[in-house]
């Protein structure tokens, strides 16, 4: 496996830069939105306009008119008894919904990513996390938070320690260091998961699946749940294999003493002697310097900083009363994750990487890393010459102490400052959420409407056919003003 | 059952060593997740020389989510209901995991010292409070007798 770590450097960035073609880009949208979205009345505005966007694509009126009109067809339709069928064909048009099979694949990529790989090492730290909080909220985007990392916008995924004595000696540290694994131990059956038939192999789960689709116990939606069940439980089982590899490959680098991508005594010592403290959140000791609140300037780890999202869409506190509003799907809203530590809105970090450790990615080989004290032997060998970024290790003319840490900010700093990482930064789907669900609102309304109509109409057209006609009309009204107000 | 994370266990050691005066929140032998609390009614309060009862239990999301905390014993107050379930913005959408079950606690027992019958859970008790808050404060302190006596902090 010794040239799983050299390989690293030329294929491991090439897929993450293809990965985010323009990270940048999409990250300044994102600062746009949530501020312009900050206050009332203007926020819902702001989004419903973006809603019409993201419901049409390219030419915005054109593909309204359309909808309009199908939707009065389908509304028509309904009295005459098709409407089901031709509703749920105009929704499947009106958002381009991934197909099962699709999702499945990108569920599976976005865990394979997840996966912490030695070799894939930043300054001493990882691009995915160690683990310490339940796996449910790791949805954020991976490729973009692995990018932040190598580009050192953002700490790396460092391992913890659960304590840190001051009284260790350089040896035990180590000791403790080298004992360490890449990744939390997993729990291999979680209760979540009991009672899920998993079948043995990755080639028998169409089997399973077929299987269930064909049990008439079931009902269609307990198959279709007891199908995803089946996918979350295998998917949590082969991320727990990929893993098991990567440490088995960690393991075995280990045992190749001149590995150059394992971290040197030195670096173990940088780490978690002399820059290390603990996270106010999760409680466990990381190695410094840890990101820091833009607002308040208050610490926070890599691990706990991807665990702070939006709430789920929902409805404001104030309009939740009235229950014609819970019908609205533009008073659906969700706001900007809010700071842990002082509540400001739009939560962000910065984060200013170690001056004397730039290692890994972009950086030189971790086994080269030589403390300021020790460096009149170091003969760094830089893995990656060409990238003029690096801040490397050439100014050892300063102080003898074992560590520089960087300057440290003083002051608190806006969420549009290029310096600052955004929880939406890192979750840039926030709004398609949102959009989706305000769709499947409307699209319930819509259905209870139509139904309520037909029926209505069943009823009138017994008994006087103008009063059908009236409300024929008014159910085309009806639909008109739905649509629109889907695009509005 | 997942494992304990670092951060409840050394909430809980803390909680335990340096206890906050008038709460005692004791973790399950069983479940560690699990916490049995008693808390003194606030001075000055409907609620005063009662000890109330409640129970605390820390889902997997925690601190990403927030505790669930309910009371045990019945207490006559605008923003618990019949369930002792409570209505306080940081259980739910205030919730930050930079706050722990000591701080929750502390808010719990303020939120004794100051009913809100505006944001009513207990839609019949804030009505009683609204229209009539001497009688609501009677009737609070004969449930803290009738209730909320027969417990004795450790
Ligand atoms: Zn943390
Ligand atoms: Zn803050």
């Amino acid at each position: 496996m010794g040239n799983v770590p050299g390989k690293l450097d030329e294929q491991g960035i090439n897929t993450i830069n293809a990965n985010v073609p323009n990270a940048n880009t999409s990250s300044n949208s994102t600062h746009t939105n949530s501020t312009s979205t900050n206050s009332g009345s203007s926020h819902v505005r702001n989004t419903r306009s973006s809603t019409i966007s993201s419901f049409t694509g390219n030419s915005t009126r054109s593909s309204r008119q359309r909808r309009a009109t199908s939707l009065v067809g389908s509304f028509i339709n309904g009295a005459t008894g098709r409407s089901r069928s031709d509703t749920a064909a105009i929704n499947k048009n009106s958002t381009k919904k991934k197909n099962p099979k699709e999702r499945d694949l990108l569920k599976e990529e976005h865990d394979k990513k997840l996966v912490v790989k030695y070799y894939e090492n930043v300054d001493g730290g990882y691009l995915a996390p160690y683990g310490c909080h339940h796996r449910e909220k790791l949805d954020y985007d991976a490729d973009v938070v692995r990018k932040l990392i190598i580009d050192r916008k953002l700490a790396p995924f460092y391992i913890p320690l659960e304590d840190f004595d001051t009284n260790w000696t350089d040896q035990e540290i180590i000791k403790i260091f080298d004992s360490l694994t890449l990744h939390q131990a997993y729990i291999q059956d979680p209760e979540e998961f009991d009672d899920i038939p998993l079948g043995n192999d990755i080639e028998d789960y169409d089997e399973i699946i077929s299987l269930v689709s064909m049990d008439q116990s079931l009902s269609k939606r307990d198959q279709k749940k007891l199908k995803s069940m089946i996918f979350k439980a295998r998917l949590y089982r082969r991320r727990i294999n990929w893993q098991e590899m990567e440490n088995e490959i960690y393991f075995n680098g280990k045992l190749e003493a001149k590995n150059k991508n394992l971290p040197s005594d030195d670096l173990k010592l940088a780490l978690y002697k002399y820059n290390g403290m603990e996270c106010p959140i999760c409680f466990l000791y990381f190695p410094g310097p840890m990101n820091i609140s833009r607002c308040c300037l208050q610490p926070i780890c890599t691990e706990c900083f991807v665990q702070i999202k939006r709430h789920d869409p929902h409805f404001s506190h104030d309009e939740q009363n009235s229950e014609q509003q819970e019908d609205d799907p533009h008073l659906l809203i969700s706001e900007p994750a809010r700071c842990p530590y002082c509540a400001t809105p739009n939560f962000g970090i910065t984060y200013t990487p170690p001056i004397d450790r730039c290692t890994g990615i972009h950086g030189y080989a971790p086994k080269s890393y030589v403390s300021k004290g020790n460096q009149q032997g170091k003969t760094a060998t830089e893995t990656d010459a060409e990238h003029p970024t690096v801040t490397s290790d050439e100014d050892d003319n300063t102080s003898p102490s074992a560590n520089v840490e960087p300057p440290s900010r003083r002051t608190s700093v806006s969420a549009n400052d290029p310096s600052v990482v955004t929880s939406d930064m890192i979750r840039p789907d926030w709004e398609s959420r949102l959009n989706k669900a305000r769709l499947r609102l409307a699209r319930k309304s819509a259905n209870a409407t139509a139904i309520h109509m037909s029926n209505r109409l069943v009823e009138r057209r017994n008994i006087n056919n103008d009063n059908a006609k009236d409300l024929e009309e008014e159910m085309i009204k009806h639909a008109i003003r739905l649509s629109l107000s889907d695009g509005n | 059952m997942s494992a304990l994370p670092k951060r409840i266990i050394k909430e809980t050691e803390r909680l335990v060593s340096d206890p906050v005066p008038g709460i005692q929140a004791t973790p399950n032998e069983d479940n560690l997740r699990y916490f049995q609390v008693k808390m003194r009614g606030p001075i000055q309060s409907p609620y005063e020389n009662g000890i109330f009862k409640l129970e605390l239990f820390l889902p997997d999301e925690y601190p990403m989510e927030p505790p669930k905390v309910r009371f045990l014993t019945k207490i006559y107050h605008p923003n618990i209901d019949r369930l002792g379930r409570i209505c306080l913005d940081v259980l739910k959408n205030n919730w930050s995991p930079a706050l722990q079950i000591r701080t929750i606690l502390l808010s719990i027992q303020a939120l004794l010292a100051t009913p809100n019958p505006n944001d009513p859970l207990a839609n019949d008790v804030a009505e009683e409070w609204i229209k009539n808050e001497p009688q609501a404060i009677k009737t609070a302190k004969e449930w803290t007798k009738l209730y909320a006596m027969n417990e004795v902090m450790d």
